[in-house]
């Protein structure tokens, strides 16, 4: 399976370019790291989750390994810190868990 | 004992009935049966008795029981004692054991709760006054805290720190020079910890988690409290192992803290939206789920019709999707189930908060009590919350609270306690995320449940005896008809008996205030299980309903379910509509 690429920066592009009908499950994988990435507070919040959970849900289907699964979903989480942390003003926190996402 | 915590409120019990049941019950070994003034009389060290009691106690029904007060009691004591003597690690642990014993206890007995609060509450103020007369110099000077003597401070203000900032959302007055002590503890900890990280990396999260903490105290922050905090934030992240070795408990620990991070106002809805980006994306990791409990093996044909749906950001989705990862409800006998509803939730919100605010929408609903056009305007909708006056105004309008006029603010403080004392200890659902979002600053995600349908709890009631509260006479007619006609019963028959709420919205008054229209509602359950005891309540929307589960769950040991949603409709309108109907 190939790693994924670097960390994208638009993730709607990622989900727009993403063909459903793939059986690549590294694209699968990216795929729902772009999802989780956009994510917002709403009474939908759950279902949003949910289609973050099916799109690795599929990757796992076509193969990936539940590793490579933990590893993206650990990715999502930082990648949500990183920005999070810079929200806060925490820009050299934010700079030092982004190399640790990025080296994934 | 303690000049004691709960003596007041339980007569001494003649004999320990655990002991009973537990020296004899079923093994076939001799019992005795020992009054606990005999046990006392042994004068046991306090660790022992206290294991002594709380041995006697399991497998007790829990709840008000007299050996919990015994428990809170024996702790309390120890906990004095302790704090006479100067020994500050006995005091410590009778104290982790009393605020156990002091929550469980206030949520059996809410009426004394808050006489039981304001006694931990001076036994807690002791504990920190003698930890800062330890700890923190009298005359403000620095301290060196290489010094041999020094060496323990760091993890004494941390625990300090952590006794204390829970304190404030516990239903108790502050004496006003609690958090000048707390923020005294906390400050001299946060800088034991800073000096400790010139040689200790392990130092960084205590020294994070004390600076965050100090910077909360203090307002405004001063800029050498934001620097220590950025310092050590830095210096933990760059600790941390590569991403692929990260454990699960460090990376969720790293999520809390940030959580902790202050936020300039403008920024705090985006840093919000992240933090839950974060928060959702380590659910997936920790319950190593996929598909939210939907196999993978579904065809990408489904994920695409979902996929085409969320896409469309405006099309409204029929209803929040089930957290199929929560657990379901259990419908024990002995526990609260709550729906939460976003209006009480808004108001406890409140209700922690100054009373002045209060007081004064309290007022204003007075004095506009004719007021027609104020009482029948819509409810004010949008994306900022609706003040105190509007939440009231829909409290009593909706939910049947009404005010006495002497003491308005009592009589919300009546509806108050009990409710946060339910919300504390029941199982939560919720179908709505943003009403959990309300929820979730004194929630605990253990208590989060599935949504759960009217059948499931249906289909357990066979051979049970349930009273409803609350719903409507023309709902109430409904449900009866449909249990005489058997469309209730998923499972086998069970009894059922109905009781309305007071007539109590807006402009009905028919009382001297809420707490009194509530304890004849209390007294009125308590007359049908005199009459014929029931094993389930079920008590539909309205400002009852939190109080009375509290009051009657904990009382009885019955299942008590607090709904939010119309009962009728929620146990399956199919099932209580007539067939062809």
């Amino acid at each position: 399976m190939s790693q994924p690429d670097p960390r994208p920066t638009d993730w709607r592009a990622v989900i727009a370019a993403h063909p459903l009908e793939s059986h690549e499950p590294a694209a699968w994988l990216r795929y729902g790291v772009a999802l989780s990435q956009l994510i917002e507070p709403s009474a939908q919040e759950r279902q949003q989750q949910q289609q973050v959970g099916l799109a690795f849900a599929h990757a796992e289907a076509l193969g990936a390994s539940k590793e490579a699964v933990a590893l993206s979903q650990r990715q999502a989480t930082l990648l949500s810190l990183v920005e999070a942390l810079a929200l806060a003003g925490a820009e050299g926190a934010a700079a030092a868990l982004e190399g640790l996402a990025d080296g994934l | 004992m303690l000049e004691s915590m709960a003596k007041p409120y339980c007569p001494r019990p003649a004999l320990s009935r655990s002991a009973i049941d537990t020296a004899g019950g079923g093994s076939g070994e001799p019992g005795v049966w020992v009054p606990l003034w005999r046990l006392r009389e042994l004068a046991l060290p306090y660790p022992a008795y206290h294991q002594l009691i709380a041995s006697l106690r399991v497998g007790g029904d829990g709840g008000d029981d007299p050996l919990l007060a015994e428990l809170t009691d024996a702790s309390a004591a120890a906990l004095r004692e302790a704090l006479e003597q100067g020994h500050l690690e006995r005091a410590l642990a009778a104290h982790e054991d009393l605020l156990g014993h002091v929550i469980e206890l206030a949520a059996a007995r809410p009426a004394v709760a808050a006489v039981l609060w304001q006694r931990y509450g001076e036994l807690l103020g002791q504990l920190a006054g003698q930890v800062h007369g330890r700890l923190v110099p009298r005359n403000g000077k620095p301290v060196d805290f290489s010094l041999p003597e020094r060496a323990g401070d760091a993890e004494l203000c941390l625990r300090m720190a952590g006794i204390l900032e829970p304190t404030a959302a516990q239903p108790w007055a502050v004496p006003d020079w609690l958090p000048v002590l707390e923020q005294q503890l906390v400050q001299h900890g946060a800088l034991a910890w800073q000096q400790r990280l010139r040689t200790d990396a392990d130092a960084a999260g205590p020294c994070l988690d004390l600076f965050l903490r100090l910077a909360q105290l203090l307002d405004p922050v001063p800029a050498w409290v934001d620097l220590a905090w950025r310092a050590s934030l830095e210096r933990l992240i760059e600790a941390l192992p590569p991403a692929g070795a990260l454990a699960e408990p460090e990376l969720e620990l790293l999520v809390a803290r940030v959580g902790r991070l202050p936020v300039v106002a403008e920024q705090r809805g985006a840093f919000e939206a992240a933090l839950l980006r974060a928060r959702f994306s380590l659910e997936l990791l920790q319950q190593g789920r996929v598909g939210n409990g939907r196999r993978a093996t579904e065809g990408s044909e489904g994920l695409e019709v979902l996929e085409a749906e969320w896409l469309e950001e405006d099309e409204e989705r029929p209803g929040p999707a089930p957290a199929a990862a929560l657990p379901a409800v259990a419908w024990r006998p002995g526990t609260l189930v709550v729906e939460l509803d976003p209006l009480e939730l808004q108001l406890l919100q409140r209700a922690e908060g100054p009373a002045e605010p209060l007081e004064e929408a309290l007022a204003e609903l007075r004095r506009r009590h004719h007021d027609s056009d104020f009482w029948g305007a819509a409810a004010v909708e949008g994306p900022e919350p609706p003040d105190s006056l509007e939440l009231l105004r829909r409290f009593e309008r909706e939910a049947g609270f009404y005010a006495t006029t002497h003491a308005p603010l009592e009589s919300l403080r009546q509806w108050a306690r009990p409710a946060l004392q339910a919300l504390l200890q029941a199982q939560v659902w919720s179908g709505d995320g943003a009403t959990l979002k309300l929820w979730q600053p004194w929630g605990q995600a253990s208590q989060r449940r599935q949504p759960p349908g009217g059948t499931a709890l249906l289909e357990r009631l066979g051979g049970g005896e349930v009273v409803l509260v609350g719903e409507g006479p023309e709902a109430v007619a409904a449900l009866q008809e449909a249990h005489r006609a058997g469309r209730l019963f998923a499972g086998a028959a069970f009894g059922l008996r109905c009781l309305a709420v007071p007539q109590s919205c807006h402009p009905q008054r028919p009382a001297a205030g809420f707490e009194h229209s509530l304890e004849a509602l209390v007294a009125a359950v308590e007359a049908l299980h005199r009459e014929r005891p029931f094993t389930v309540l079920l008590v539909g929307g309205g400002a009852y309903r939190l109080p009375l589960v509290q009051a009657i769950g904990s009382r009885y040991g019955v299942l008590a379910v607090a709904l939010a949603s119309p009962l009728a409709a929620w146990l399956g309108a199919e099932a209580v509509a007539e067939p062809g109907r």
